[in-house]
């Protein structure tokens, strides 16, 4: 296969048409794959785009005019909003408890040594590996089991339960790049244990917990499977799309996925551009 | 209310009783006993991994001893968090803190003291260590001699009994070394401030020190000012770690008054009494080593054999390598009896080098060598000179 990408020399001008087509294409492969990538990967993306703006009648499977309406008025589709409103809020409440937990479960597994550290180490990957059909039909038996009324806060315990193993495992990872001996430095230097987490450790994580508090809301404000199971008649906005799919998604949940998209780019290009300018600063 | 955070306020001599810690079943540091007196610049000088660093961390409060104590003064510190004890740590690594600037990095111990002239005494330490125009950069925009400083600052501003100097200068190159010893010492002598410095560089122990304890596998072997060390080592391991020693065993045949009378293949010698290491037992038939440092003998050619001076001390052989260094010529002589002796020469005239193969005469004043126990190995800590030399 290495003969295919080196670069033409002039005794390759002599070669035969296919093989000119074939050398062609094996320097470019690379750059083909890239865009063939790319393309796969936004086509949805600037489907739903371009079909927030149709002037969507009953259904909006097809092209029926360009409006500004949708954008305008998002919550004129009955219950766009409310199913937005409640997956926001599951989301927060998930995302601060799960980030506040995990991240005291990561220094606890990284900094201590205690009985039962391996197995924790092992549990905590456990929601990640178990289908989300599993996990939520076991969960939903359990609160059947307990009595407990599905809705709103059912789903914020199951977004919990999955969120806090990613937040352990991002956690983690930037803590195990720390250097315990700057805690330890802030120590020698006058600074009691919770002084020294304050202005030291908690610092240096900061990056680290802030990609983990974005991960769990983009989890749990994205969870289908295990929402389903455990949501009684609460609905929120995931649920709202798959059961809105039968008789056709109204334009106002493209405009809302849409915001979202671009909210979220925006959010990574301002977070490159603070780091870029601090590192030059 | 007394905060918990409050730091003892005391001084005086740093006191350090059958100190000892185990990591398992590893003994670290063994049974140490030491006293730094108040203001001192103390080394503590030994080959890597003999338990330096650990020793540091007990004082500092970072590890807990397994058995033995820690006082400064009057005042019992074993058992007290890092941030209730008056001493500070200039880390191996620096150990500075990226995210805050290098002003905020040297007021930090202050703001947790609540001190009240934070600013002045930042100012005055950067400008001790002549750093106060990086203040407001970050630790990661200095060079490892800034840093070096900088960590330096940002402990000795907060004027602890005991500074704890851990390799401080280990990641700096040669010249940088020489330079910042000598900051450091005045540095040192400014503040007053008690300094334990440890190091696996003898020169800069030697250089730097008041008072210099050799270290080896957890144990003080010897303690005392550099000259006495150098001088009068009780160990094979002090004196082929501290410069170089010829360690010739011998054989005690009697004594003279008060000298000690040996002998061994090469023939007959005499040493004070007086300069025999504590412990050393020079009953006649005992196995020693007699100790000479290479800049102490004589060479003379020798041209009518038996022509002995009268006093004893005194070796033939040959010239088995000469090295000229400039100042002088290091002559490695094969003697008669096959041991092989080590002989500094100063170039006091030109061209008075010996060429290899000369029949030489090697002699010693008889109070300028000492006796060692017989049964240590003649090379201990002699291969880790070299090692520490680089
Ligand atoms: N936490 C620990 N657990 C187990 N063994 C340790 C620990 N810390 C140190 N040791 C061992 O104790 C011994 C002394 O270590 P220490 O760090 O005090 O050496 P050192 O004299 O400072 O060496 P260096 O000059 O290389 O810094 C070493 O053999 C080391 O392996
Ligand atoms: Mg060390």
């Amino acid at each position: 296969m290495s003969a295919v990408v080196e670069s033409p020399t002039p005794a390759q001008r002599t070669l035969s048409a296919p093989t000119r087509v074939w050398r062609w294409f094996g320097s470019n492969v690379l750059r083909l794959y890239a865009v063939i990538a790319f393309a796969y990967l936004l086509l949805p993306v600037v489907y739903t785009f371009a079909f927030s703006f149709n002037d969507a009648g009953k259904s909006n499977l097809v092209w029926r005019g360009f409006t500004l309406d949708n954008w305008l008025n998002p919550c004129g589709a009955p219950e766009v909003c409310g199913s937005l409103v409640n997956s926001l809020a599951i989301g927060l409440i998930a995302t601060a408890v799960a980030t506040a937990l995990g991240t005291l479960i990561a220094l606890s597994l990284v900094r201590y040594r205690f009985r039962g550290r391996a197995s924790t180490n092992l549990l905590i990957f456990l929601p990640m590996a178990t289908p989300e059909v599993v996990l939520g039909s076991s969960l939903l038996a359990l609160f059947l089991n307990l009595f407990v009324p599905l809705g709103f806060w059912t789903i914020v315990v199951a977004h919990i339960m999955f969120c806090i193993s990613f937040v352990v495992v991002t956690v983690k990872a930037r803590l195990a790049s720390l250097d315990p001996r700057l805690e330890q430095a802030a120590m020698d230097l006058y600074a009691n244990e919770r002084e020294a987490f304050r202005r030291i450790t908690l610092p240096l994580l900061a990056p680290g917990i802030a990609a983990a508090a974005l991960l769990a809301f983009s989890l749990s404000f994205d969870d289908f499977i295990i929402t389903n199971f455990n949501s009684g008649q609460v609905n929120t906005f995931p649920k709202f799309v798959y059961v809105s799919a039968n008789r056709g998604i109204p334009p106002q949940a493209n405009v809302i996925a849409s915001a979202m998209f671009i909210i979220s780019l925006a959010i990574v290009l301002i977070a490159q551009l603070v780091g870029r300018a601090r590192r030059k600063g | 209310m007394a905060r918990s955070s409050d730091v003892t306020q005391v001084d005086g001599d740093l006191t350090i009783t059958h100190l000892t810690k185990r990591f398992g079943d590893f003994t670290a540091v063994d049974d140490l006993d030491l006293n730094v007196p108040q203001g001192s610049f103390f080394a503590l000088l030994g080959p890597s991994g003999c338990g330096k660093t650990t020793t540091l961390r007990m004082v500092a409060g970072l590890e807990e001893p397994t058995a033995g104590s820690i006082a400064i003064g009057d005042a019992d510190i074993t058992f007290s968090r890092p941030y209730q004890r008056p001493v500070n740590t200039v880390f191996q690594n620096y150990a500075l803190f990226p995210h805050l600037d290098i002003y905020e990095n040297v007021a930090f111990g202050l703001r947790r003291r609540k001190d009240g002239d934070v600013d002045r005494k930042v100012k005055e330490a950067l400008e001790l260590v002549e750093l106060q125009h990086v203040m407001r950069r970050k630790p990661g925009q200095l060079s490892g001699g800034q840093q070096q400083r900088i960590a330096l600052a940002r402990a000795i501003v907060n004027r602890p009994a005991v500074l704890l100097l851990d390799e401080p200068l280990g990641a700096l190159d040669l010249k940088l070394r020489r330079q910042m010893q000598l900051e450091l010492k005045r540095i040192q002598t400014e503040v007053g401030i008690t300094f334990i410095h440890v190091t696996h560089d003898q020169e800069e122990a030697m250089t730097m020190a008041d008072t210099v304890a050799v270290m080896n596998a957890g144990v003080i072997e010897q303690m005392g000012s550099p000259i006495d060390l150098y001088e009068s080592p009780n160990t094979a391991f002090v004196a082929n770690f501290l410069g170089q020693s010829n360690l010739l065993p011998a054989t005690v045949t009697g004594a003279d008054g008060d000298d000690v009378l040996l002998s061994d293949a090469d023939g007959a010698f005499r040493v004070p009494r007086a300069r025999v290491a504590p412990g050393v037992d020079v009953g006649t038939g005992r196995r020693v080593l007699v100790g000479v440092r290479p800049e102490k003998i004589h060479a003379e050619l020798l041209t009518v054999a038996g022509d002995a001076p009268s006093h004893g001390n005194f070796v033939e052989g040959t010239v088995a390598s000469a090295l000229f260094t400039g100042v002088s010529t290091q002559y490695e002589v094969a003697t008669r009896g096959g041991d092989v002796i080590g002989v500094f020469v100063q170039n006091l005239r030109p061209g008075a080098v010996f060429d290899p193969g000369t029949a030489v005469r090697l002699s010693w004043d008889a109070g300028f060598a000492f006796i060692l126990d017989g049964s240590e190995d003649p090379n201990a800590g002699a291969l880790l000179d070299d090692e520490a030399a680089d």
